[in-house]
């Protein structure tokens, strides 16, 4: 007998026992019955309907189980009391309330008909064993529950990679495409294997090395699986699917606390060591959920204890059942590609997943509830730790003392309550007692270790109660409504013989786990090689990666999948000899541009016979890392606490790995390149492209100072361009490229400041003042324009020596000298006669918002004098620039004049859109005058076209 | 899961415009009476017996208690208060409306307020979790409405974000996941601008101005980026990926403009700007309007950070002043939409995450709630809809004499969405979203469009 059957089997006897019906043998007179009296009914008025995974209200009369399931929303079917089924009630011909009459659609049933089926209720719904009304195949029959079944090694020829594809590309009549050159090669995989592009150095090594490209390649792949910058890539990916982040759950404002949590990054360094030292991934996910049920707290291997994190870094839900199913879900969806948590309050409808299984997973999540924090560096003995260990010490200490009673008595009620804040918030007083005062205690000394680099690394685990609770199926989800009692088991469909594995050991987790990575659990290993397979090449051969169930995607090259993953198990679970297998390959090798695109396009447009490289754009983290390391910015430094992605002073030039991740608040601008939602566990991110990408690449201040400090660096050179590309593209530009680059930075050159003239835009900046009765304009033109674009009286500015002070006009600045003689001036010569207004917008900065006496700005017609008087006042945040409108002869002038007041402190302003508006529509912006760049800036611009450019972005 | 593989359930016929771009404008399943909509959300709860579910019996019986209890909200309440706004009927369908709204009152012809809605919880969170994102339960993790409309339709002009949602002074409760787009593309996530951070129309969206380049500039520089993009033989013109990115890096350019005159509301004129009253709220209503005039697809305008409507304390106090501050900019909205012929599609949706009790808060409780106020009740409240295919003049369901529980036509806000979604062209049991093994939808497993709201 097929274990399916037994499987069969086993559900029927559920149902039987728990319906209490009848479902022995079906004899002849009830199989005629069933033939003549239900079937041509069922099929008639029922079925269209109530067939199937999209049955109404999830309601399935096409078999015996369906009867007994019932809808969504309850059981339509009463064994033990005929007349109570609402099924009956429902085709019969008055309904009480919230019955609805049946069917919806068509005729209804004859009085002849009602009673056939009261009849066939009443004996036990006797429904003939062959058969089936659904076209709906065996679920147990599903590839993937089917043990890993690799062909023969003797048979393969070459790589094993390739050989599989070879034959699927044979009968597709397609073949690979050239193989890509040395240079594209190493990029992609260094890029795949460290998330890094390759250096200047390792071009040059590159394109002087004088073995063959295999050769040279297999030493490559050797070389930057070595790097710790492998570790980085390959645990971010895996924390994708750990739904890593730096805070735990939704914390309701009023607690005052805040949503992080210190020490999640502990789990992420753990990842990172994990991966470079090749831990077999059987034991790294034996590690992550269950390493302390092995390891001592204070014994050997004790830092493995970090590896929990992935069980403990979920979301922390306000009810234990939400935190419990996350953790199922993530484990499941993460390690196996199965999504077990569907069955949290029904059978699974599509995969052969019970409520009753779920529960038994459930169970052992749920008696692993008790906190643990286990400290595994201190605090390093540094001056930056000293000054963190006492401030830390200070908040300790009024936390132990104002709270530490109340605390413990929480513990004691509520264990869970150590890592659940808001329930600790209430356990101690809530809002009308001192959990508020203590909220903002803990957010206090939660923002210290958020800003320290020296700090201590702290495991956190959720132990195993020593008294386990005795799980039960909450019926309908509802943890409310215990049924019946489950032991803790592994699933049947995924466990040897078909047959449950109960955990019997108290270590339920590290039962768990080993059912998990068994050699013979179907899914594990071909889950991980298609996530790896994934992470290479942009798409899994299973294209569903965290759903191989039923309603996941078939794998395009079986066989592969499987060889690969008994391959896998076969080589100790490595993950860098599976990358050694896959990178090796000429699938990998080969060229992003196959001649024959065109026409292969036609067959197999998803390239999922894989007859070239598949472009894609680089990740967020890819994206960040690689300007950064343009810039020559990049600190390279190796874990570590978790900083701001952009705006923490120490995270800004890690790498975007060590970024810190709010899961309920991920930073826009990395949701906007697809980073993963860390709500729940991620197979594959998103792939999309959007405008809020362009406009970071074109206009964050991230950007463009990197792109300002390339043009620094490059312009110390005799050929800038050149320092440029080799910096963002890692290579020189091709004789086109040369051209059209000089183009351009000539054309910058062109439209450079006169500063004898002025520049196309008409305005000029200098200092001067308005004085006399005729209200003359006295202008001295600023000398400089700083690398910041600002214009000012000389190079060594600011200097404060004299009157001047620091008198400027730069982008979003103008800051007044030191008295009226120096007030800030820009000046818009009219090309022609023109009448119009201007417009614009000035502010002040929220930091300088009430300091000072504000300052004066007018406007200076050069015939007709002042034309407008306004008070900025220092209280202000900003104010519209109103002017009447004017009219100027070509040549003529108006200024705007800005002087400090009676007290020339505070007076920086900024401003924005300033623009001398003709009625016709026609405009001179201020800012254009600001941005007739120097040679140098033009540099800056051209690095950041070519961060903006395709060969930066995408991975080909 | 990549975009471009997602089973759009019914839409799949038509496959995406540009396979990578997710605001790519698609069609509804069927002929739409709206296209777009604005949720002006009263966090809080507004009191429906203090503002449009008039309630005679509340005078007559102030003070007394209800024989058989009060119904169970958060906390226990007192006895039943009436209210101290002044009720009169208004318009041809002598709709009753307090004196908390004068001016939204002029249009209740025009207005269809549905009185029966019920929610499932009487807290701020999951209330304000199910009104957005269909599940109350905060730790799931659910797309909010905005994010699936957008999913759905796409975005008419793609040079602004297909879902604005404007909250000025500080975040509503839940904070930003009240508009986040979960396993819907980060694309369809409601963009957050809170109109008083900004110092100009240019900083409202993250990175929209360019501080350091000019747009002349910028344009010679993105024209080196195509070149360089073409000489670098990338096969542009035959990666669609390529292509899409280019086309991307333009339309960011635009949007530097498009989107800072979207929120430029000097650009109106002064007559405009009298109507919807100069102030926040006028403003926000104002740029409301700008953005679905655009073609953005889903606006939603919050009262303001935390909860302005949460009248614990002193109804008459709170509710008198955030219906001031809303009532001239909602009127001046309706009329605006309507002079503009755009309120014919497109829906205005008007309410808070559930309503108020019509007893009094009991003071000195856990909530710091004080004389006069009223607490939170799920069990019935009241929203409107205006435009958009909305039945004008008309009122759906209502609660028991004292407006404390739906009584007839109870609708739950799964319904609600429903017919929302209805008005959009979509059936809302198809527009699913496949996701970790199974299909996902705005109203799950429940929802009933009421067919009596369509005009």
């Amino acid at each position: 007998m097929r274990p399916v059957f037994l499987y069969i089997f086993f559900i029927f006897c559920l149902c039987v026992v728990a319906s209490g019906g009848r479902a022995g043998e079906v004899t002849a007179e009830q199989a005629t019955f069933f033939e003549s009296k239900i079937r041509p009914v069922l099929a008639g008025s029922c079925l269209d309907c109530h067939s199937g995974h999209g049955a109404t209200v999830g309601l399935r009369l096409d078999s015996r189980g369906g009867w007994l399931a019932g809808s969504d929303q309850r059981k339509v079917i009463d064994l033990e009391n005929t007349g109570a089924s609402v099924l009956l009630q429902a085709i019969s011909d008055h309904q009480p309330d919230g019955v609805p009459s049946m069917p919806k659609k068509g005729e209804k049933l004859s009085a002849a008909q009602v009673a056939d089926f009261t009849r066939w209720v009443e004996m036990g719904l006797p429904w003939p064993a062959h058969v089936t009304l659904s076209d709906e195949k065996d679920p147990l029959d599903h590839w993937s529950f089917q043990p890993v079944q690799s062909p023969e090694h003797s048979e393969i020829i070459g790589n094993p990679v390739d050989y599989f594809l070879n034959r699927a590309r044979i009968e597709a009549a397609v073949s690979l495409a050239p193989p890509a050159d040395r240079l594209t090669l190493a990029q992609r995989t260094k890029l795949t294997l460290t998330g890094l592009p390759l250096t200047a150095e390792e071009r040059r090594a590159i394109g002087g090395d004088f073995r063959s490209d295999e050769m040279l390649h297999a030493s490559l792949v050797e070389q930057f699986l070595s790097e710790d910058s492998y570790g980085e890539q390959w645990a971010r990916h895996w924390m994708d699917v750990a739904r890593y982040a730096d805070s735990l759950g939704y914390i309701p404002d009023i607690t005052k606390l805040t949503h992080f949590w210190p020490h999640a990054w502990s789990y992420r360094d753990w990842l990172i060591d994990s991966f470079n030292s090749d831990i077999p991934i059987d034991q790294s996910f034996i590690y992550q959920l269950a390493a302390h049920e092995f390891i001592d707290e204070d014994g050997e291997g004790r830092e493995h204890l970090a590896a929990s994190g992935f069980v403990s870094l979920g979301r922390i839900a306000r009810q234990a059942p939400d935190t419990i199913d996350e953790r199922v879900d993530a484990t499941f969806r993460g390690m196996m590609g199965l999504t077990v948590a569907c069955a949290r309050c029904h059978d699974h409808k599509f995969d052969p997943i019970s409520t009753e299984e779920y529960y038994s997973l459930y169970g052992v999540f749920r008696n692993s509830m008790i906190p643990q924090h286990v400290t595994l560096e201190g605090i390093p003995d540094t001056a930056d730790g000293k000054r963190y260990e006492t401030a830390l010490m200070e908040i300790e200490k009024a936390i132990e003392e104002e709270h530490g009673e109340a605390i413990r008595k929480a513990i004691e009620k509520d264990p869970e309550a150590e890592f659940n804040r808001g329930r600790m918030f209430n356990l101690i007083g809530g809002t009308s007692g001192p959990g508020i005062e203590w909220g903002k205690k803990v957010a206090k000394r939660e923002r210290l270790q958020l800003a320290s680099e020296d700090r201590e690394k702290v495991a956190m685990i959720w132990r195993s109660t020593a008294k386990p609770v005795k799980q039960r199926v909450f019926i309908r989800g509802v943890s409310a409504r215990p049924g019946d009692p489950v032991e803790a088991a592994f699933p049947a469909v995924v466990s040897p013989r078909r047959e449950p594995i109960v955990f019997k050991q108290p270590t339920k987790r590290l039962e768990l786990a080993k059912a998990i990575t068994s050699p013979e659990n179907p899914l594990t290993a071909r889950v991980f090689v298609n996530r790896v397979w994934m992470w290479h090449f942009g798409e899994g051969l299973v294209r569903s990666v965290s759903d191989f169930g039923l309603t996941g995607e078939k794998p395009d090259h079986p066989e592969l999948l499987d060889f690969l993953a008994q391959w896998f198990m076969d080589s100790g679970w490595s993950t860098k000899a599976l990358h050694r297998l896959i990178l090796s390959s000429e699938t990998w090798r080969q060229s992003a541009q196959n001649p024959k695109v065109g026409a292969y396009a036609e067959v197999d447009g998803d390239n999922r016979l894989l007859w070239r490289f598949q472009p894609r754009r680089k990740t967020f983290e890819q994206i960040r890392d690689r300007i950064l390391l343009a810039s020559g910015s990049l600190d390279d430094r190796v874990g570590g606490p978790s900083r701001d992605f952009f705006t923490s002073r120490n995270g800004l030039y890690r790498r975007t790995v060590y970024g810190l991740v709010d899961r309920q608040e991920v930073p826009l601008i990395a949701s906007n390149f697809d980073f993963a939602n860390p709500a729940e566990t991620t197979g594959k991110r998103q792939a999309t492209t959007v405008p809020m990408q362009g406009l970071f690449l074109m206009n964050s201040q991230f950007v463009q100072k990197q792109a300002e400090q390339i043009a620094r660096v490059a312009r110390r050179s005799d050929d800038p361009i050149n320092r440029i590309y080799e910096a963002v593209l890692g290579r020189l530009p091709s004789a086109q490229e040369e051209t059209l680059v000089a183009e351009f930075i000539e054309n910058k050159r062109k439209r450079q400041i006169d500063l004898a003239g002025q520049s196309e835009s008409g305005w000029r900046f200098g200092w001067g003042e308005i004085h006399g009765e005729e209200s003359n304009l006295s202008f001295t033109q600023f000398a400089v324009q700083s690398e910041g674009r600002r214009f000012q009286p000389e190079s060594n500015f600011p200097i404060t020596e004299d009157d001047r002070g620091h008198v400027c006009f730069g982008p979003g600045l103008i800051h007044p000298g030191g008295s009226d003689a120096h007030s800030a001036i820009a000046k818009w010569r009219a090309p022609r006669e023109v009448r119009g207004q201007v417009k614009g917008e000035i502010l002040r900065a929220k930091a300088s918002l009430g300091k000072g006496d504000g300052v004066q700005l007018r406007w200076h017609h050069s015939e007709e004098g002042v034309v407008g008087t306004f008070h900025f006042p220092a209280n202000q945040e900003k104010m519209k620039l109103a002017l009447p409108r004017v009219s100027l002869k070509a040549g003529e002038e108006l200024a705007l004049v800005v002087a400090p007041g009676n007290n020339p402190v505070h007076d920086s302003i900024g401003w924005s859109n300033i623009r001398f508006q003709a009625e016709n529509g026609e405009e001179w912006h201020l800012l254009d005058a600001l941005n007739s760049l120097p040679p140098m800036s033009a540099y800056a611009s051209l690095a950041q076209a070519l961060i903006n450019s395709n060969e930066f972005l995408f991975l080909k | 899961m990549g975009f471009g593989s997602v089973a759009l359930g019914p839409m799949a016929a038509q496959p995406l415009r540009a396979a990578t771009n997710p605001l790519s404008v698609r069609e509804p399943h069927f002929p739409a009476t709206a296209k777009r909509v604005i949720h002006i959300f009263a966090n809080g709860g507004p009191s429906q017996v203090d503002s449009f579910d008039y309630k005679p019996e509340l005078a007559r019986m102030d003070g007394q208690t209800l024989s058989e209890g009060n119904l169970k909200t958060e906390r226990k309440t007192g006895a039943i208060m009436q209210s101290p706004f002044a009720f009169k009927q208004y318009g041809q369908s002598g709709k009753w409306v307090s004196d908390m709204f004068p001016n939204v009152a002029q249009h209740v012809d025009k207005m269809c307020f549905m009185h029966s809605l019920t929610a499932n919880l009487p807290n701020h969170e999951p209330s304000l979790a199910l009104m957005n994102t269909g599940a109350e339960r905060i730790a799931v993790d659910r797309p909010s409405l905005g994010s699936w409309v957008t999913y759905g339709l796409g975005s008419e002009n793609e040079n602004l974000p297909g879902f604005v949602s404007l909250c000025a002074k500080g975040l509503p409760v839940a904070r930003k996941r009240n508009w986040r787009s979960a396993f819907l593309p980060g694309a369809m996530q409601g963009v957050h601008v809170d109109l008083t951070k900004a110092t100009s129309p240019s900083r409202v969206i993250e990175n929209l101005e360019n501080m350091a380049t000019s747009s002349g500039m910028q344009r010679s520089q993105l024209d080196l980026v195509r070149s360089l993009n073409a000489s670098a033989g990338l096969g542009e013109g035959v990666e669609r990926l390529f292509d899409a990115q280019v086309q991307s890096m333009e339309l960011a350019y635009r949007m530097q403009m498009e989107a800072t005159d979207a929120f430029d509301v000097s650009l109106e004129d002064e007559r405009t700007r009298e109507l919807y009253g100069k102030n926040l709220f006028g403003d926000q209503m104002l740029v409301a309007r700008r953005l679905v005039e655009r073609g953005v697809r889903f606006v939603q305008v919050w009262h303001g950070g935390g909860q302005p409507w949460d009248a614990h304390t002193d109804i008459e106090k709170n509710h008198g002043r955030t219906a001031r501050e809303s009532d001239q900019p909602i009127a001046a909205l309706l009329t605006d939409l309507e002079q503009r012929g755009l309120l014919d599609d497109t829906l205005v949706v008007w309410g808070g995450e559930f309503g108020r009790t019509p007893t009094v808060e009991l003071p000195n409780n856990t909530n710091g709630g004080g004389a006069l106020g009223r607490d939170h009740n799920h069990y019935g409240f009241t929203m409107w809809m205006a435009g958009g295919g909305a039945k004008p003049g008309f009122s759906y369901g209502s609660t028991d004499e004292l407006g404390f529980q739906a009584q007839d036509d109870k609708m739950h806000v799964h319904d609600l969405h429903a017919t929302i979604l209805h008005m959009l062209g979509f059936d809302h049991e198809k527009l699913t979203y496949r996701y970790s093994g199974r299909d996902f939808r705005l109203t799950d497993v429940h929802g009933e469009v009421i067919k009596d709201l369509l005009a």
